[in-house]
C-alpha cells in the first residue's frame, strides 16, 4: 500500500519533472491503483512550476525563424499532399484489383475444353458460309448502308499532324523560311568568298584576247594607248636612226628621213583610235617621205589593231610604192625594219598588256586601304595615340606655365610684403630715434616754446 | 483579428490549419519560449531550431494538445521544457530511443492534469514582477535545486548526486520550494 502523504510529497517533483524513475512507477501505479490521486494539487503545482521562465530576462529569437518555420510549414504540407495522393491512388488501384475477376487456372483440362470449342466453333463457320451463299441479298444489302452514312474518310488523307489543323478564328502564320535563306546566306557568303577572293582574279585569262579588249574598248583604252606611247616613241626612234644612218644619203632619202623623223617626234599625236584610223584613211601616201609615216603610225594600229576593223595592210595603199625606184628600195628596207619594229612593239605591248592585267588583276586592298585591317586601326589607334599625347604635353606645358607664373607672383608679393614690414620697422625705429633726439635737444634747448609746438605736431601724426 | 484573440481561441484556429494564428501565437509567444529554452540548451541557435520544432510540433499535432483545463501557457512551457531537454540530451549522446512519433506523443507532448487552473499568457505577464519576487524569496539552496531539476531536467536522485547531499535533503527543498511558491502566488492572487 502506498501512503497518501507519500504521493502528496511526490507531487511537487511531479510538477517539476524531475521525479526518480522509482517514483515514477510507484506514483502510476498508485493511479492505477484506482486510489484518489489529487489531480487538483498536481494541477496547481504544474502551473506554479511553468511560471518559473516567466522570471527570465526575455530575449528575442533570429527575426529569420519565422520564415524558416513558415518554409518548414509548407514543405510538411506538400509531403502531406503527395502522401495523400499516393495513398489515394494505392486504394484505387486496390479498389480495381477488387474489381477484377480472378484469373482461372490454365490446367489440362481447361486447355482440352478450349480445343474442342475451337473445333466446335469451326464447325459452325462452314455453316455459316454455306448460309451466306444461299443469302446473298442480305449481302448485297449492306454496301447500300455503308453509302447512306456518308462516311467518305480517305485514309490517306487522315493524319494527326497538327501543323495541317487549321483552327478557327486562327491566322496560321508563315514561317518565313526564305527570309531565313537570305538572311543567313549573306553570312555565309561573307565566310566563304574572303578566302576565294584571291582565287576570282585567276579567272581573268592574261593570254586571252577578251579581257584585254574590254579594257582597250572601255574609258580606259586612252589610259592604255597613253600608257603605251613610251614604248611607241622610244622604241622606233632608236630602231629608224640606227637604220636611217645605215642607209645611203640620197637626198629623197634624206628628206624621207627627214620627214620621217618629224613624225616621231609628232608621235604623242597618236593618243587614241580615232587619230589612227583618220590617219590611215586619209593620208594619202602621195611623198615617199610621207610613205614613211605609215610604219609609225602604224606601230601605235598594232595597240589598237584588235579594234580597227580595217587591217594594216589594206591600209596601206599601194599606189604610193609605184612613184620611184629608190623609194622601192628604201621601202623594202623600212619594210623589214617596220616588221621588226612591230615585233618589238607587239613584244613590249604585250608584255605591257601583262603587267596592267596583272596590276588590275590584283587586290583593291593596295589602291584603297582597307580599314577593317588591323594595321590600319593600329596606325589609326597610334595617330589617336600621338594626338592625345601632344595634347597632354600642352597641358602639362601650360600647367607648369601657370605655376611659375604663381610662384613667381607669390614670390613678388612675398618679397614686397618683407619690405613693407622694414620699411614699417625703420620708420618706427627712426622716429623713435629723433623722439630721443628730441628728447635730449629739449634738455638742452634753450627755445623750448617753439620746439614743444613742433613736437606735438610730429606726435599727433603718427599717434 | 488574430492579435485580439486568446490563447485558447488561437490553439482553436490552428487546429482548423489557420496559419495566421499559427503566427500570432508565435509572436505572442516566441520571446517567452526562446528565453526558456536558450535557458535550458545555453545555445541560441540550438534553442531556434527547438522552438522552431516546438511550433511545427504544435500545427502538426494541436489535436493532441489537451486544452480541457484553458491553460494554453503551462501547455506551452511543458512542450518547450520536453523539447529542449530532448534534443540536449540527443546532443550529449546519451541512450535515448529513436525520435519517432510515438515517442513524441509519449515523451514530447505534455500530460498535465485536467485541473490545471487556467491561465493566459497576458495575465501572467501582467503579473510578471509578483512571480519574480516569489522566486527570489526562495534561499539560494532552494532556488539551485529547483534550477537543476527544471531546466537542467536532472532527477532528485541526480540531483543529490551532483550536489553530494542526500536524496531526502533534494527532496524536501524542492518540496518546501514549490510549496512557498504556491502559498506566495496564492496570497497574491495568481495561481
Amino acid at each position: 500500500m502506498i501512503d497518501e502523504q507519500k504521493v502528496l510529497g511526490l507531487l511537487q517533483a511531479k510538477a517539476l519533472g524531475c521525479l526518480d524513475p522509482s517514483d515514477e512507477n510507484m506514483l502510476s501505479g498508485f493511479i492505477d491503483g484506482g486510489h484518489l490521486f489529487p489531480w487538483d494539487e498536481l494541477g496547481v503545482l504544474q502551473s506554479v512550476a511553468s511560471l518559473f521562465p516567466i522570471s527570465l530576462p526575455l530575449e528575442l529569437p533570429d527575426p529569420s525563424l519565422k520564415d524558416k518555420i513558415a518554409l518548414r510549414l509548407i514543405k510538411l504540407t506538400e509531403e502531406i499532399r503527395a502522401q495523400k495522393i499516393i495513398e489515394e491512388e494505392k486504394q484505387r488501384q486496390s479498389e480495381v484489383e477488387t474489381t477484377l475477376p480472378q484469373e482461372q487456372e490454365f490446367t489440362e483440362e481447361v486447355f482440352e475444353e478450349k480445343i474442342e470449342e475451337y473445333e466446335d466453333s469451326e464447325e459452325k463457320l462452314t455453316e455459316q458460309q454455306s448460309e451466306t451463299e444461299e443469302i446473298t441479298g442480305i449481302i448485297t444489302e449492306i454496301p447500300d448502308i455503308a453509302e447512306e452514312n456518308n462516311f467518305n474518310m480517305d485514309v490517306e488523307e487522315a493524319t494527326f499532324n497538327l501543323d495541317n489543323v487549321v483552327l478557327p478564328d486562327y491566322e496560321s502564320i508563315n514561317t518565313p523560311e526564305t527570309e531565313f535563306d537570305q538572311i543567313a546566306q549573306p553570312g555565309i557568303e561573307t565566310f566563304t568568298e574572303k578566302p576565294i577572293e584571291e582565287p576570282s582574279v585567276e579567272k581573268l585569262p592574261i593570254d586571252t584576247v577578251a579581257p584585254f579588249e574590254e579594257l582597250s574598248t572601255e574609258s580606259s583604252f586612252t589610259d592604255s594607248a597613253e600608257s603605251f606611247e613610251e614604248p611607241l616613241t622610244e622604241t622606233p626612234q632608236f630602231d629608224k636612226t640606227e637604220t636611217l644612218e645605215e642607209l645611203p644619203t640620197e637626198t629623197s632619202f634624206t628628206d624621207s628621213a627627214e620627214s620621217f623623223e618629224e613624225p616621231l617626234t609628232e608621235t604623242p599625236q597618236f593618243d587614241s583610235a580615232e587619230t589612227l584610223e583618220d590617219l590611215s584613211t586619209e593620208t594619202s601616201f602621195t611623198d615617199s617621205a610621207e610613205s614613211f609615216e605609215e610604219p609609225l603610225t602604224e606601230t601605235p594600229q598594232f595597240d589598237t589593231a584588235k579594234q580597227s576593223e580595217e587591217p594594216i595592210i589594206e591600209s596601206m595603199p599601194a599606189e604610193t610604192y609605184t612613184e620611184t625606184t629608190e623609194s622601192l628600195i628604201s621601202d623594202h628596207v623600212l619594210v623589214e625594219q617596220t616588221e621588226t619594229i612591230k615585233e618589238d612593239v607587239s613584244e613590249q605591248i604585250q608584255s605591257n598588256v601583262v603587267q596592267e592585267v596583272k596590276a588590275a588583276s590584283e587586290p583593291d586592298s593596295e589602291k584603297y586601304p582597307d580599314l577593317t585591317k588591323r594595321s590600319v586601326a593600329d596606325k589609326m589607334f597610334k595617330a589617336i595615340e600621338q594626338d592625345f599625347d601632344s595634347l597632354k604635353q600642352h597641358y602639362e606645358k601650360s600647367e607648369a606655365k601657370l605655376k611659375r607664373g604663381l610662384l613667381v607672383s607669390y614670390i613678388v608679393i612675398a618679397i614686397l610684403f618683407l619690405l613693407l614690414v622694414f620699411s614699417f620697422f625703420k620708420l618706427s625705429s627712426d622716429v623713435n630715434g629723433l623722439l630721443d633726439k628730441i628728447k635730449s635737444m629739449k634738455k638742452n634747448s634753450t627755445s623750448s616754446l617753439i620746439e614743444k609746438k613742433n613736437i606735438n605736431s610730429f606726435y599727433q601724426f603718427f599717434c | 483579428m488574430t492579435t485580439e484573440l486568446t490563447d485558447i481561441e488561437l490553439f482553436k484556429r490552428i487546429l482548423n490549419k489557420d496559419s495566421k494564428a499559427l503566427e500570432a501565437l508565435y509572436d505572442r509567444y516566441s520571446p517567452v519560449l526562446f528565453t526558456f529554452i536558450k535557458r535550458i540548451v545555453n545555445d541560441p541557435v540550438i534553442a531556434d531550431e527547438v522552438l522552431a520544432d516546438v511550433f511545427v510540433l504544435i500545427w502538426q499535432k494541436t489535436s493532441m494538445l489537451n486544452f480541457e483545463h484553458q491553460n494554453p501557457y503551462a501547455v506551452l512551457i511543458n512542450l518547450c521544457r520536453n523539447k529542449a531537454l530532448d534534443t540536449l540530451r540527443r546532443l550529449k549522446n546519451t541512450d535515448l530511443p529513436e525520435y519517432t512519433g510515438d515517442y513524441e506523443d509519449e515523451f514530447i507532448l505534455p500530460k498535465l492534469s485536467i485541473h490545471t487552473p487556467p491561465n493566459d499568457l497576458s495575465k501572467i505577464l501582467l503579473n510578471r514582477e509578483k512571480i519574480q519576487i516569489a522566486i527570489h524569496n526562495l534561499t539560494e539552496a532552494q532556488q539551485y535545486v529547483v534550477s537543476l531539476a527544471y531546466y537542467d531536467g536532472l532527477t532528485e536522485s541526480e540531483i543529490a548526486a551532483k550536489l553530494n547531499i542526500p536524496l531526502l535533503t533534494v527532496k524536501s527543498k524542492i518540496r518546501v520550494a514549490l510549496n512557498s511558491i504556491k502559498e506566495n502566488l496564492a496570497k497574491e492572487g495568481i495561481q
